[in-house]
This record gives structure tokens, C-alpha cells and sequence, in this order.
């Protein structure tokens, strides 16, 4: 079963990457200040996460907690689950 | 025959023009001096076959400064300023010209602008607040980068080496990592902008002993500066005698009012993803100003659906909030100031207000495109705005707002609520249940305090070629709106 962090990672690949990603993205890859999701898309995977595993996330707390990476953001749906 | 002329035309040109410098560097040195007599005969003498420039009013200002002839100073320098907003020179002596007449905030005002402009001179420097002590550690030349860039704005206690051997240049204090136990400083700079290099030198130091918390990267500097128009609007209130009205809010404002049709004296301070918090601090600030407390007669606040919801130090943009910091000095809930400290700096280095200025007449004589992706842009504004919710946030503002009314009503005004156009791709998306919450979160201080608010959203007087995008207007629209607020005024 695949955990929630490649499931967040392949949702970002789909939906959210603002330009083409390589091979290199992975669950520690910065999200933000890479340019490969700017605050529209921080907010679609927010919506994502709720739907998808029941938690419910403001994106100032993505911001203030520096969860800028896809581990990151999943250490915080563990945290608030 | 006709060349030969033109040729003897340039070089009597040059020849004139190299004796205007030359006047006006004797001029200069006489006033340096204190011979404001001679100064002023020389003046005089210039005048007559030079032009008048920014140069020139600079110099006639001190020289009423001299003669304690305040008000003719003030004057001078403004004038100085309508020919050259850029003259360093002219803020310096405008900010010594306020702190005598104990004018503090446009004291403080001249000075922040005479910085922003400052090129070679340092005089500056000597009255530089540097709050913070660091040590810098970095590789090859990275650590004297940093030094050069910010070695005015923080104090730079040393440099440390890890590698003892290292040939160590005598101009600098240099320290090994065993001295930082007796040091007190506040952070350690790694300079590197190399990844590997830093995550083997942070290792080293939290290995060390050292908190990460006392650990700063210098790459967290290198962001992608959005172009503010917070020191262009400055440069602008430093030259108006009086204000009447000041207008707050957000980049819809910013754009969408066009201050030269008003009647009065209007200064906008609506910035690009201001929030109430900052439109409350800059009201807070500029009315403490005697040419606005003692002229103020309108405030106008542009908020939008979502104002209620936004809150700039909690966002990813928040790195933003550094536009304010050399006047309001105030992080808000971003508070990681040293950072925002040196990326005010580093924007100032990188950005001017030439650049804001450009870059806001294109937008202006811009005509919205009806593509694809002008729709779809619009569409995901609407749609991403409407989702901004934040119980905490909104809690937060409202209190912020009340605060604003309350400042406010100390003055004696009654603030014009103001909601700008949108184009339809926007508005069409904008999730009405939203606003519908903004208004009720707002009816109870409209009706409390009978305050008065215009509605232009969708509104019909606005059509396509009024806006530069799907929901900003140009110059024809700003025309426009501005035109219709004066009379709701």
C-alpha cells in the first residue's frame, strides 16, 4: 500500500507542479521557494489532504512550521490527525 | 560649413556644460565650509546662465537652512525633489531640515529615503542602529560577500575558521569555533551559497553545541523580490505640503486609484496584498504627521471579500512584510526580523523606485486580454480567494478593524469603505456564500458607526477595457473609479 507521502507526492506531480519535475522530486524536495508550488497550489493540497486522509490543515501552519517539503507537510497530518 | 558649425556648437555645449559642473562643485564646497555668503553670490551668478535643477534647489535650500528661513527650505527642497526624486542629497538635508523644526516621523521619513538613495557617501552610517552581533562562516569568498553587503546594517563581530590553518587576512577578527563559548553574539552566518557546503558546516557547529536556532543561512536571502511600491509612495508623501485623504488597502486600490483626479491632496498607501493589520499601521504612523493630522478629511479603505480571511506575515508571501520594516519596524506575526531585516536590504539593493514606477505605467496602459488564459487565471483567483478562511485570522482582524475605526473616529473621520472592480472572468467565480460572509461580518460596524461603503465588484459601469487583468483596473478604469469615488466623497 502506498504510504501518504508518495500519495501526496504523485498528486502534487499531477495537479500541482508548476513546471515540469524530474526524477530528483522527492519527499524531501523544497516545495515552496523551488517554485514548484506557489500559494494556490499550497492551498489545493490542503483541500487534498482533507479529503484524502480526514485532517484538517491551515496553510499558516504550513508556513510557520517551515513544513516545506512533503515530509514535512505529512509530519504535520500525523500531528494533527 | 554647416558641420563645422554643429561641431562648434557641441564643443561651446560642453565647454558650458563643464563650467556649470565646475560652479556648481565651488558652490558645494562653499557651503561645506559655512561661506553661505559667497555660496549664494555664486548661486546667483549660476542661475543666470545655468538651468535650474534638482542640483540647484538642493543648494538653495541649505542656504535657507542657514538663514533659518524654514519654510523657504522646505519649499526649496521639494522643489529639488519635483525635478529629481532620486536626490540623496536633497532627502539627507530635507530629514536635517525636519529634525530641526522637531518634525520627527518626516524626519526619520527624508533619512530612510536619503539611504535608499545612498550611492558612495557613508555619512549615514554613523547613526545605523545595529542591533544584532554575528559572526560570519563561509567558504572562499562568501563570508567578505556578505561582510561588503551588510557590514553597515548588523554588527559583524568576525569571521570564524574552522580550518586552523587557514591564512588569515589581518583586517578582520577572526575566530576559531572554541572562542564562541566567551563570544556574545546573537547568530552565526553561514555565508555559503553551496548546499553541501553549509549542511557540513551546520553539522559541525550543532555538533559543536551550538542551537540551531542561533544559526542563519544567508541563501534564505535569495528569494525572488516581487517590486513594492512602499518607497515610491514614501518619496511621494515626503513631497506633498498637505495631505486631505489617505487611501489603504490592497493591490486593487494600488492600481485602481488615480490620486490626480481627486480634488484634495490624496496619498495612496494601498499596496499590493496589504492587510488590514498593516493598513492599520500605516494610518496609525502617518497620522501622526502634522501636514496630515492637522488636514485629514477623508480615509479610504479598499478591502476586498477575503479581507477578513488575510493575514500577509501568515503566508507564503510573507517574506513581503519586509517593505515596512525600516519605518513600521513591526514583523506582525512573521517574527523572524533579522531576516526580514537584511531582505529589506537586499531588495533595496536589487530594486528602486524607478523600477516600481515603470513597471506600474506598463500595467496602466495595458488593455486586458479576452484569452484562454486571462480566463482561467481570473477563474483560479476567484476560486483560490473565496477558499481563504481562517477562524483564527479572522478573529485577529476584526479586532484590527475595530482598532482602525476606533483611530479613526480620534481624528474625527469617517472612513469610506471601498470594494473595487473586478472583471467578470473574476467575479463570475467568486463563491457568493463569501460574500455574503463579509457582510455580515461587516454590518455591524457599518451600521454602528453609519459608515458609508461603495460596491464596485461586478459592477456594470466597468467593461473589459477598463482592466490590465481579471481583476485590476488601468488607466482608463483607475480614471474611472477614481472619478465615481469623489463623488461618494
Amino acid at each position: 500500500m502506498m504510504g501518504k507521502g508518495n500519495i501526496l507526492l504523485n498528486f502534487i506531480k499531477e495537479n500541482i507542479a508548476l513546471h515540469e519535475i524530474d526524477e530528483k522530486f522527492t519527499l524531501d524536495t523544497e516545495l515552496f521557494n523551488s517554485g514548484i508550488v506557489d500559494s494556490f497550489g499550497l492551498l489545493e493540497i490542503l483541500m487534498f489532504i482533507e479529503e484524502e486522509f480526514s485532517v484538517k490543515i491551515e496553510s499558516y501552519q504550513v508556513v510557520e512550521n517551515d513544513s516545506n517539503t512533503i515530509k514535512k507537510i505529512i509530519d504535520l497530518v500525523e500531528l494533527y490527525k | 560649413m554647416k558641420n563645422l558649425d554643429e561641431k562648434e556648437l557641441i564643443k561651446r555645449k560642453q565647454e558650458l556644460e563643464e563650467l556649470l559642473i565646475s560652479f556648481k562643485q565651488k558652490i558645494k564646497i562653499l557651503i561645506e565650509n559655512g561661506d553661505i555668503e559667497n555660496a549664494e553670490k555664486l548661486l546667483e551668478k549660476y542661475v543666470d546662465i545655468g538651468k535650474k535643477d534638482s542640483d540647484i534647489y538642493n543648494m538653495q535650500g541649505i542656504i535657507s537652512i542657514f538663514k533659518r528661513d524654514y519654510n523657504e527650505a522646505e519649499k526649496l527642497l521639494k522643489k529639488s525633489l519635483s525635478e529629481d526624486y532620486s536626490n540623496m542629497d536633497t532627502y539627507f538635508n530635507l530629514g536635517f531640515l525636519y529634525e530641526i523644526l522637531k518634525k520627527v516621523n518626516e524626519s526619520e521619513l527624508a533619512y530612510f529615503l536619503a539611504k535608499i538613495y545612498e550611492k558612495q557617501e557613508n555619512r549615514l552610517n554613523q547613526n545605523n542602529v545595529k542591533e544584532w552581533k554575528v559572526v560570519l562562516l563561509g567558504e572562499n569568498t562568501s563570508d567578505l560577500d556578505f561582510y561588503n553587503k551588510f557590514r553597515n546594517d548588523i554588527n559583524i563581530l568576525g569571521i570564524l575558521k574552522l580550518d586552523e590553518n587557514n591564512n588569515l587576512d589581518k583586517n578582520f577578527s577572526f575566530f576559531k569555533i572554541k572562542d564562541l563559548k566567551l563570544l556574545n553574539y546573537d547568530y552565526i552566518i553561514l555565508t555559503d551559497m553551496e548546499l553541501e557546503d553549509y549542511k557540513i558546516k551546520l553539522k559541525k557547529l550543532v555538533d559543536f553545541g551550538i542551537e540551531e536556532n542561533k544559526i542563519f543561512m544567508a541563501k534564505n536571502l535569495e528569494i525572488e523580490f516581487e517590486i513594492e511600491g512602499f518607497n515610491y509612495r514614501i518619496s511621494e508623501f515626503i513631497q506633498k505640503n498637505k495631505i486631505e485623504g489617505i487611501i489603504t488597502g490592497l493591490s486593487y486600490a494600488e492600481v485602481g486609484i488615480n490620486t490626480n483626479f481627486f480634488n484634495g491632496e490624496f496619498i495612496n498607501f494601498a499596496l499590493s496584498s496589504q492587510d488590514l493589520y498593516y493598513d492599520y499601521k500605516l494610518l496609525e504612523y502617518f497620522l501622526k504627521i502634522e501636514k496630515v493630522k492637522n488636514n485629514i478629511k477623508y480615509v479610504i479603505l479598499n478591502l476586498a471579500y477575503y479581507s477578513f480571511d488575510f493575514d500577509l506575515s501568515r503566508t507564503l508571501e510573507r517574506n513581503r512584510v519586509h517593505r515596512y520594516y525600516p519605518i513600521i519596524k513591526d514583523t506582525h506575526n512573521y517574527k523572524d526580523e533579522f531576516r526580514i531585516k537584511l531582505l529589506n536590504k537586499m531588495y533595496n539593493l536589487r530594486w528602486t523606485n524607478e523600477d516600481y514606477a515603470e513597471i506600474n505605467n506598463l500595467k496602466k496602459n495595458i488593455v486586458m486580454r479576452n484569452d484562454k488564459e486571462t480566463i482561467q487565471k481570473g477563474k483560479k483567483c476567484a476560486i483560490y480567494h473565496s477558499k481563504m478562511k481562517s477562524e483564527e485570522i479572522k478573529k485577529e482582524n476584526l479586532e484590527i478593524f475595530e482598532t482602525i475605526l476606533k483611530l479613526l473616529k480620534q481624528n474625527n473621520i469617517s472612513p469610506l469603505i471601498l470594494i473595487c472592480p473586478v472583471s467578470k472572468y473574476y467575479y463570475e467565480h467568486y463563491d457568493k456564500k463569501r460574500i455574503k460572509e463579509f457582510y455580515c461580518n461587516i454590518d455591524f460596524y457599518i451600521q454602528r458607526d453609519n459608515i458609508k461603503i461603495v460596491d464596485f465588484f461586478d459592477s456594470e459601469l466597468f467593461d473589459n477595457s477598463d482592466f490590465w487583468d481579471d481583476s485590476h483596473l488601468n488607466s482608463k478604469g483607475a480614471i474611472k473609479l477614481t472619478k465615481l469615488i469623489e463623488k461618494e466623497l
